[in-house]
């Protein structure tokens, strides 16, 4: 092809719509068609024979110039898109604005040249329809994303609330909220909620939570209602009819939620009906057991696992003669001093075998100084998890009980000795009046057997008076033992004695001695045993008392006879001496019910001398005044 | 004559490049890594270095860095068939007395090569 | 065929110079650097092609193709796998993309860069060996491997050089495989050539 025959071509070229230039290698344009006069405004005859780079520089850039570089070598046809180079040569539009270009740069080899034939699409149009495509396509797009995301998290959320909503152990009430703060109609209940009213899903949905009221809200229903609407939330109880007319109380707790754009209010129900049922309970069971703990007359104190009281119950607090409150809190080693370790002992083995500790017999000081016996009963107290946590003290005073059981070991141990003494006694008269009757029986002279006659009566009337005083000793028998004054009581049974010129001298000051009532039986079989064995040298009986280490020294010596050594070892036994022996040993026995005890430290010849010892708290001396008696 | 190590890891660079330079009467070192060349560069302290960039291990950029860091004074004429402007001014940055792109003709290269050795003489 | 460790270094040499001229145009064409690593070269059989799982084992490729006949004769192509290319025409254009979509437009500007990327390694070739070729025009492509090749021509090829090139933009990770394929005894011809040109300098 030779140059002419291009430009000839260029002629046909001018009826393409396409921008046409043919170049030869050192850019010198041969060819510029019809469509880039109009593009550019430039007339061939202006562009023909020059270096295309002086028109436009831009080419002269590398981008432009190794590729058509490659093409002039014979390279593939190289192709700028409309993205990267939109305006090849700029072209302005009539209205504004340049030509969007696509560019291919062909190789045509023409001999042993190379020519590059640019071929420029105007693609202004399909520009401006791909941009108005692409924002409206991207619009949907970003449309239809947010649409598909936000349904997404929609779904999400709704399937997560539907599978709490069906999985709820509570019933769980949709309803719309009015203006006024009233609930408006259920719009959803779950399976519970029909289950826990008896009402069918269609059912609810035709009522309004009003409809299910019964009563018993714990706040008026417009106060909850203004509180859901102010606060967003409320928390009541009340109480819903069922179904089949019973009544199911409630806990309700209500909050207002937007569920597919709707205010409604959201309230999960719980059927509170086993919690009043255990709150009822509680509360009886509460009241009871302080009903218990302040009417028991048996002290109750609840102790720390540290010897202190934490409460304590009425009865305990008048024992201890404190209020209660002066007791709570404080320390056994402040309130029982002196017993507060032993207490403390035994708490410690109630924590470490975690066993009650019952029947503990001990005594307890009391307010006024005294000691009570007490019999008290520890039980531990645990915690949840299983350890000690305190004590529990049942406190019992027993000290009337144990009295009663002494008394009661006392009579029976009198009621023995009456049997014994009286016995011995009457025996003792049916002996002389048998010996009476023999002597009367061998007597001639009426006067002599009136004689006996006399002296029979007198021992029927001992006899009788005998029998009288064991009437007497049966009602001292079941008394207590009593505070008696020794030199009264030796003054009056000495005064029982007929007069024989012996000397009955009380030399005891007011003294007073706890003794069982036959203490006055003893200090008369002392007497007579002084009478009855003193013999010719008998001319005083002294009684007397001396305190010493031991205790108090009752002395009751005479200057008789005394009492041989021999006989002293088997004095006290039972069924010794010339008469019976059985005084002494009576004697030794009434003493000993008191914790008093009876020895004989006379010299013989020179006199017997009794000594009974009494221990220290069984005797106390008196001022001037009677004593004695019952306590 | 000058002594020019040629780091390439194509052995048919190496081969071009070396007969090229050879032609010219240059003593030629060759190694096929930035690790062998550095070695050889520092031991045999050649007039120049030619580098090419794209290399498996060590590569040119990292050999210009090496060469920084050692302080050693032996001129680096990068050579690379990465033509991007911004591969030029990285390599220079780090030191790279010039950049040529390959692929370079014989003509191209001697001067150059000549360029790197005489301004590192003057300085 | 066994292409000998020579011929492919200075395949994968001449895919560099190609390589790095078209990251050059682009370059300058965008300002955006572009992170090129050493191309991996294989030589392997037509049919293996396919085999290729890691690459080009995708139903929505995206390639450019050239098609050169002259001495040798084959097919070039810059084959993206499935999203890289609209996301290298993201990172190259700096358009805001809403959807990684192919439109016309996008499609032209990836034609470009095929264009830029296969004509300079076609160019990198020819230049070295002193051929010239004939050229058809750039065509765009998508489908799987198969479907870009053409179903029809298969049994004209015989063997692939393939090589691996990855584009890295501003830490975008694009792998763009340029792949060539050639027409039963073309290779060999292309070898014997890079052999003598090799020779002539050594």
């Amino acid at each position: 092809m030779t140059m002419s025959s291009f430009l000839s071509r260029c002629e046909n070229l001018d009826i393409l719509p396409a921008g046409i230039i043919i170049l030869e290698s050192d850019y010198t344009v041969i060819c510029w068609n019809r469509t880039m006069e109009e593009w550019t405004g430039i007339p061939r005859e202006k562009v023909l024979g020059r270096d295309l780079r002086d028109l436009y520089p831009h080419l002269s850039d590398r981008k432009y110039a190794l590729r058509i570089g490659q093409v002039f070598e014979g390279g593939a046809a190289a192709f700028f898109s409309t993205q990267f180079h939109p305006h090849f040569i700029p072209a302005p539009l009539p209205g504004g604005g340049l030509r969007f270009q696509r560019t291919t740069v062909h190789s045509v080899p023409e001999g042993n040249k190379t020519y590059a034939l640019v071929f420029i699409d105007d693609v202004t149009e399909l520009i401006q329809q791909v941009r108005a495509y692409r924002g409206m396509r991207d619009r949907a797009l970003r449309e239809v994303r947010e649409r598909l995301e936000k349904e997404a998290a929609l779904e999400e959320s709704e399937a997560k609330f539907r599978e709490i909503f069906d999985s709820a152990n509570d019933a769980i009430h949709i309803h719309e909220l009015r203006g006024d703060g009233l609930p408006g109609r259920f719009s959803e209940v779950n399976a519970v909620a029909c289950e826990m009213l008896g009402y069918s899903r269609e059912e609810f949905l035709a009522m309004t939570p009003l409809d299910l009221v019964q009563g018993g809200h714990s706040r008026p229903l417009d106060v909850i209602g203004r509180e859901i609407l102010g606060k967003g939330h409320a928390i009541f109880e009340t109480e819903h009819r069922r179904k089949d007319g019973g009544t199911v109380p409630v806990e309700i707790h209500a909050h207002r939620v937007t569920i597919r754009n709707r205010e409604v209010v959201l309230s999960v129900v719980r059927d509170i009906t086993e919690r009043r049922r255990n709150e009822a309970a509680l509360l009886a069971l509460t009241k009871e057991l302080q009903t218990i703990f302040d009417n028991a007359p048996a002290m109750i104190w609840y102790k720390d696992t540290e010897n202190r009281f934490i409460r304590v119950n009425p009865a305990a607090a008048a024992a201890k003669g404190l209020p209660r409150e002066e007791i709570e809190g404080k320390s056994a080693y402040d309130l029982f001093p002196e017993l507060a370790e032993k207490y403390y002992r035994d708490d410690l083995e109630v924590i470490t075998t975690q066993k009650p500790k019952l029947g503990i017999i001990e005594q307890m000081p009391t307010r006024d100084g005294g000691t009570r016996w007490v019999e008290t009963h520890k039980v531990p107290l645990f915690d949840p998890e299983g350890k000690v946590s305190g004590i529990l003290l049942f406190v019992n005073d027993i000290t009337e009980r144990k009295m009663a059981e002494d008394a009661l070991a006392l009579a029976h141990r009198k009621l023995h000795l009456l049997s014994t003494i009286t016995r011995h006694d009457l025996l003792n008269q049916v002996s002389a009046l048998k010996w009476y009757i023999e002597l009367a029986r061998d007597e001639k002279e009426p006067a002599a057997i009136r004689q006996f006659l006399d002296k029979m009566g007198k021992v029927l009337d001992t006899a009788e008076e005998q029998i009288t005083f064991t009437r007497d000793y049966q009602e001292i028998g079941v008394r207590e033992p009593a505070w008696q004054n020794v030199a009264e009581i030796a003054r009056r049974i000495g005064a029982g004695f007929p007069p024989s010129g012996v000397v009955i001298l009380p030399e005891v000051d007011d003294i007073e001695i706890y003794a069982d009532p036959l203490f006055g039986k003893v200090i008369f079989n002392l007497f007579e045993n002084a009478f009855r064995y003193g013999g010719p040298s008998l001319s005083w009986i002294r009684v007397s008392a001396a305190e010493g280490p031991g205790g108090l020294t009752i002395a009751v010596e005479d200057n008789g006879a005394g009492i041989p050594d021999e006989d002293k070892k088997h004095l006290f036994r039972k069924g010794f001496g010339k008469h019976t022996g059985l005084g002494l040993f009576l004697s030794r026995e009434i003493l000993a019910i008191t914790g008093l005890s009876i020895r004989e430290t006379g010299v013989p010849g020179k006199g017997a001398r009794f000594e009974i010892l009494v221990p220290e708290g069984k005797f106390r001396r008196v001022s001037g005044e009677r004593a004695g008696g019952k306590r | 004559m000058a002594k020019i190590l040629v780091i390439d890891d194509s052995r048919f660079q190496r081969k071009l490049i070396s007969s090229v330079l050879e032609e010219k009467g240059y003593q030629v070192l060759t190694a096929g890594d930035g690790r062998e060349g550095f070695a050889v560069a520092r031991q045999e302290s050649p007039d120049l270095v030619i580098c090419d960039l794209l290399m498996p291990g060590i590569d040119g950029f990292n050999f210009l860095r090496m060469v920084r860091e050692e302080g050693l004074a032996t001129p680096v004429l990068v050579f690379t068939s990465d033509i991007q402007k911004t591969t030029r001014d990285i390599c220079l940055e780090l030191g790279a007395c010039d950049v040529l792109n390959k692929p370079v003709k014989g003509e191209a290269l001697i001067p150059a090569v000549e360029r790197a050795i005489g301004s590192a003489k003057k300085s | 065929m066994n292409a000998g460790e020579e011929s492919i270094d200075a395949i994968r040499e001449l895919i560099n110079i190609g390589v790095g001229r078209a990251a050059g145009l682009l370059n300058d064409m965008t300002g955006t650097h572009i992170r090129l690593q050493v191309p991996e070269v294989r030589v392997l059989r037509y049919s293996d092609l396919t085999r290729e799982q890691r690459l080009l084992d995708s139903a929505h490729l995206s390639a450019v193709t050239l098609r050169f006949s002259g001495s040798f004769s084959g097919m070039s192509m810059l084959v993206f796998p499935e999203k890289s290319a609209a996301v290298l025409i993201t990172a190259l254009t700096g358009e805001e993309i809403e959807e990684p979509e192919l439109d016309a437009l996008r499609i032209e500007t990836l034609n470009e860069v095929g264009n830029i990327v296969n004509n300079a390694v076609m160019g990198s070739i020819t230049n070295v060996l002193g051929e010239r070729l004939t050229y058809s025009m750039p065509e765009y492509r998508e489908g799987g491997i198969g479907e870009i090749l053409g179903k029809e021509r298969s049994s004209d090829y015989d063997w692939v050089i393939l090589a691996v090139s990855q584009f890295m933009i501003e830490d975008l990770r694009v792998v763009g495989n340029i792949l060539m394929i050639f027409e039963i005894g073309a290779l060999d011809t292309l070898l014997e050539k890079i052999t003598a040109v090799m020779g002539s300098h050594s």
